[in-house]
């Protein structure tokens, strides 16, 4: 498996393939937190191209590569922040929206368990992503087709994928 | 009752409604007595299970996958290619000469002003240590354009990299004193200016 500390070095060497890794890796994510934090699809687009400039800019100085799943994170959300807080002062006050509360009621355990995935990597990633993480459930013989595996194989890889995970997070804790 | 404990994966399966209702009750028993370390593993798993379901991942836009990819060539490459033009600069505070109405920075910083084909833009350096500064700067855009991205290189090499917001401002910390250029990029239009940072 191919770690992201491995494309990250690979991108320190300039490897567009690496790059190109990296975002399919993470660009639903920064996206989705983008969204998450109020923000329309164009301001979420931007704000996940700022975050990935925002990458390569910090590409030399990220202190924990193992922890690029939560980086990624913490910056999109800064970057909506101060897209919210620029389209503030460019709306009317009429249609200035209320301030919504927080969209992550818990956000240090939702970005360890990113950064715990990662750390999985994988097939095992990869799956619970699909099976726990899509707006819209796919049912197990959509999962089974895409990984090319049996329908009678998802439920045990999944658990053993999970245990993995709870391991990796009770190792982090 | 079934008296042996469930695996990891029963309980993810049993949780899941997707075990047989024989299989189901004995796990539901076992379960109901509490074993500890059984709980442990129920309650964590309802912990993921709810936390996935918190932040469920959306697709992106597909234009934006393709930007996402092109962004690193794009700001490291090497300039070359008809599609690149030359902002002019308009005015620097330190040689006194310019356009009327740009203002001067009193603290021994630079201030600088360009035409180029993406607009006007301005930027203010401003020393933040040594042999660093800050750089703020605003780009003119067209209303609809979106944010551009910006390059700062010192000899041909990246140093720092920043997007615009949407209204044309950048913010870029700790730039080396010694970058010598900038690119600034929308789309397929490509600016290049000459830098010099040194008060």
């Amino acid at each position: 498996m191919v770690t992201d500390s491995d494309l990250l070095i690979r991108c320190r060497r300039r490897d567009s393939d690496a790059w190109n890794q990296l975002v399919s890796r993470y660009e639903r994510l920064v996206y989705t937190v983008a969204l998450r934090n109020g923000l329309s699809a164009e301001d979420a687009a931007d704000v996940t191209q700022a975050t990935f400039v925002a990458l390569i800019d910090a590409l030399d100085r990220l202190r924990d590569d193992e922890k690029l799943a939560s980086w990624l994170m913490t910056v999109a959300r800064r970057q909506a922040w101060r897209s919210r807080n620029l389209s503030r002062r460019t709306t009317s006050l009429d249609n200035t929206p209320e301030e919504s509360s927080d969209p992550f009621a818990d956000w240090a355990t939702t970005t360890a368990l990113h950064d715990a995935l990662s750390t999985l990597g994988g097939t095992c990633r990869d799956l619970l992503l699909a099976l726990y993480f899509e707006p819209e459930t796919p049912s197990y013989a959509e999962i089974a087709e895409r990984f090319g595996r049996s329908i009678g194989g998802i439920g045990p890889l999944r658990g053993r994928c999970l245990d993995k995970l709870r391991v990796i997070m009770g190792e982090e804790a | 009752m079934s008296t042996a404990r469930p695996s990891f994966t029963e309980l993810v399966d049993w949780l899941d409604g997707r075990l047989a209702t024989e299989a189901a009750e004995d796990v539901a028993s076992y379960v109901a007595v509490g074993d500890p370390a059984t709980l442990e593993s129920v309650e964590w798993i309802l912990e993921f299970v709810s936390g996935a379901a918190s932040m469920p991942l959306q697709q992106r836009p597909p234009e934006l996958g393709l930007r996402l990819r092109g962004v690193f060539d794009q700001l490291h490459r090497p300039r070359q290619g008809r599609d690149w033009s030359d902002a002019a600069l308009l005015h620097d505070t330190r040689s006194q000469v310019g356009v009327a109405g740009v203002r001067s920075l009193g603290d021994g910083g630079v201030h600088l002003a360009f035409d180029s084909e993406l607009g006007r833009f301005v930027l203010d350096a401003t020393a933040s240590g040594v042999g660093e500064v800050d750089v703020q700067g605003l780009v003119m855009l067209p209303s609809g354009v979106g944010g551009l991205d910006l390059a700062f290189l010192e000899r041909g090499d990246l140093r720092r990299a920043v997007r615009s917001t949407p209204d044309g401002r950048f913010d870029a910390r700790g730039v080396p004193v010694g970058v010598d250029e900038l690119w600034l990029t929308s789309g397929p239009t490509r600016v290049r200016a000459l830098l010099d940072l040194r008060s």
